[in-house]
């Protein structure tokens, strides 16, 4: 069943197009990515989904439910980590997870939560005494208290340190585990890579891609580079012949390493048995795969050619 | 609209609030100036003891009342904990009313609290007073809802505006307008229509009611100031005499109309707020 299925979503403010006829279906139980450059029109999208603001034409329905007709519901069973907020400062970080639960109307677990969320003995200070991270994990821990069908999360690593990071990262596979839904959407591109199944490139208002990360990789095809080590700096020649092969878009080579941009899997085995016939000795071999950052700058330039 | 959900918001705003230091400063200013008034104002204190003991609130109330408004949905939405109290379920309908009882709990406390310190204190200090007790609450409860209708207006706002500084200006044109300009408004167009701008009496004490032109008491109540100077009066007085069985000369018609103004700008502001609140994209 589809969690979000948005069709030909669009909003427009006067002339200016913020999305533009989104068809998006994120499924039960994954862990959904949403990439895209600051003002590619995300945090609008995440404000339709709950109603927070109203889409120009297109239809979107949300766990089953329509999201503007029947906003009570699907908020409800979401919960939202927002990008860019204020919690009230003189009130303890205890209370704000009884508060999300009681609005929830679930049972609050108050002490279980903010050990989930690594604030465990901090709960009975103010907030206001919080550095920034800790109050970016007592408001996933007010998300996780209302214990959501939907999970939406908005730059959620904001002011987390590392730990932080690996917690949210461990938190956000747990709940896909126990079937929730996640919505994970941020620039951080090795954090989407890290917990994401598929991902959604979005850029000026249009959503340019959607698919696993190794599908995208090989749809945009050259999804691979080759690093040989060889035992002697390899001649001009040598660099040439690899350069003729079919498969091969690019070869560089940096002392005794030649990186190979391959398009082709396959290209990989004739490469090094090239590189052995012009009497090289390969003394090691990387496959290295393009980084995530690498395919979004590809997607979104060739989105604004 | 679930109630549940409602204290919950309230209880959560409210125990913000009482933990604010600007909150409690307003306490001790109010208990101050009160004890002060009362104290220089004891000798004149008798009879109508309650119309001079409440006048410290003619100018307090709104500014109160404004200052604890103006932020209770513009603050939200400027600080983007809007995103997590709607996204954790509250409802739009449940996050005014949940602020409004919060405010208004707040807003009395802030009045009532300095009101019974300081009559502690001058009652002990110097047993000054000649007052009906009847005719000091009469008093106090036209506070409160002179207090209510500010309250209204800043929420209001609160609710219409996106942002907190559109509030805070919204509310600041309209304590100017009331406290500074209304009166001058009302009299020029009395003197393009009768070429005078006397009366010959306070138009706001309200024990007259006959009055050239008839329409000017009526619209002198429409600003919340002249109608809490005016009900102040007529309230404790009709009180005071229904309470021993008599019956008082004063011109109900426009003090009773000024009543129901001050009922009129708590609810209506905050009614038109509410819907375009309702009604808004959140940005």
């Amino acid at each position: 069943m589809a969690v979000i299925e948005a069709n030909a979503l669009s909003k427009r403010y006067g002339e200016s197009t913020v999305l533009d006829s989104i068809d998006l279906q994120v499924e039960e139980g994954e862990i959904f990515g949403f990439l895209g450059p600051n003002g590619a029109g995300k945090s609008t999208f995440i404000d339709i989904l709950l109603d927070f603001r109203r889409p120009t034409s297109g239809q979107l329905s949300v766990l089953g439910h329509d999201s503007q007709r029947e906003s009570k519901i699907v908020r409800q069973r979401s919960g939202i980590l927002p990008d860019g907020y204020e919690l009230y400062s003189r009130l303890p970080g205890r209370q704000h997870i009884e508060f999300a639960a009681t609005v929830a109307g679930v049972d609050s677990r108050p002490d279980r939560v903010l050990a989930r969320v690594g604030l465990e003995g901090d709960g009975d200070q103010p907030v206001g005494s919080y550095s920034k991270g800790m109050c970016q994990r007592l408001a996933l821990g007010m998300v996780l208290a209302s214990d959501p069908d939907l999970l939406i999360l908005d730059e959620p690593a904001s002011g987390l340190d590392p730990n932080g990071i690996q917690q949210l990262q461990e938190i956000v596979r747990e709940e896909a585990d126990r079937g929730t839904t996640v919505f994970f959407s941020s620039h951080l591109l090795e954090q989407v890579e890290a917990v994401c199944d598929r991902v959604g490139i979005l850029n000026d208002g249009e959503l340019l891609a959607v698919d696993a990360i190794d599908a995208l990789q090989e749809a945009i095809g050259g999804s691979s580079e080759l690093l040989l080590t060889v035992d002697d700096q390899p001649i001009e020649s040598s660099l040439r012949s690899l350069e003729e092969l079919d498969g091969i878009t690019d070869v560089d080579a940096d002392g005794t390493t030649i990186r190979l941009s391959c398009s082709d899997p396959a290209v990989k085995s004739k490469a090094i048995t090239q590189t052995s016939s012009a009497g090289l000795t390969v003394t090691d071999v990387d496959v290295q795969r393009r980084s995530l950052e690498e395919l979004f700058s590809e997607y979104t330039e060739a989105g604004d050619r | 609209m679930n109630r549940k959900n409602v204290l919950s918001i309230a209880k959560h705003d409210f125990e913000q609030l009482i933990r604010s230091k600007i909150v409690w400063l307003g306490i001790v200013v109010l208990t101050v100036y009160l004890v002060y008034e009362w104290h220089t104002s004891s000798q004149h204190l008798i009879g109508s003891a309650w119309s001079i003991m409440i006048d410290p609130f003619v100018i307090m109330s709104p500014l109160y009342a404004i200052g604890l408004g103006y932020t209770a949905i513009a603050g939200e939405r400027a600080s983007g904990r809007i995103r997590l109290s709607l996204g954790a379920g509250l409802t739009r309908p449940e996050l005014v009313a949940g602020k409004l009882l919060s405010r208004f709990v707040t807003l009395v406390s802030v009045l009532w609290l300095p009101v019974v310190i300081a009559a502690v204190i001058v009652t002990v200090g110097w047993q000054p007073t000649e007052a009906t007790a009847v005719g000091f609450l009469g008093a106090m409860v036209v506070v409160t809802v002179t207090s209510t209708a500010w309250l209204g207006i800043a929420l209001g706002a609160s609710c219409s505006a996106s942002t907190q500084l559109r509030s805070i200006a919204i509310g600041g044109f309209l304590v100017f307008l009331f406290l500074y300009a209304w009166q001058s408004i009302l009299e020029l167009l009395m003197f393009v229509q009768t070429g005078s701008t006397d009366l010959g009496i306070d138009i706001t004490t309200g024990l007259v009611d006959i009055f050239d032109p008839a329409w000017f008491p009526y619209a002198v109540r429409v600003n919340p100031v002249n109608a809490f100077e005016a009900t102040q009066w007529y309230v404790p007085n009709l009180l005071e005499a229904l309470a021993a069985g008599e019956t008082i000369d004063a011109a109900h018609g426009p003090n009773l109309f000024g009543l129901a103004m001050l009922l009129v700008w708590g609810t209506v502001p905050i009614a038109i707020g509410y819907y375009r609140f309702i009604h808004a994209e959140l940005e």
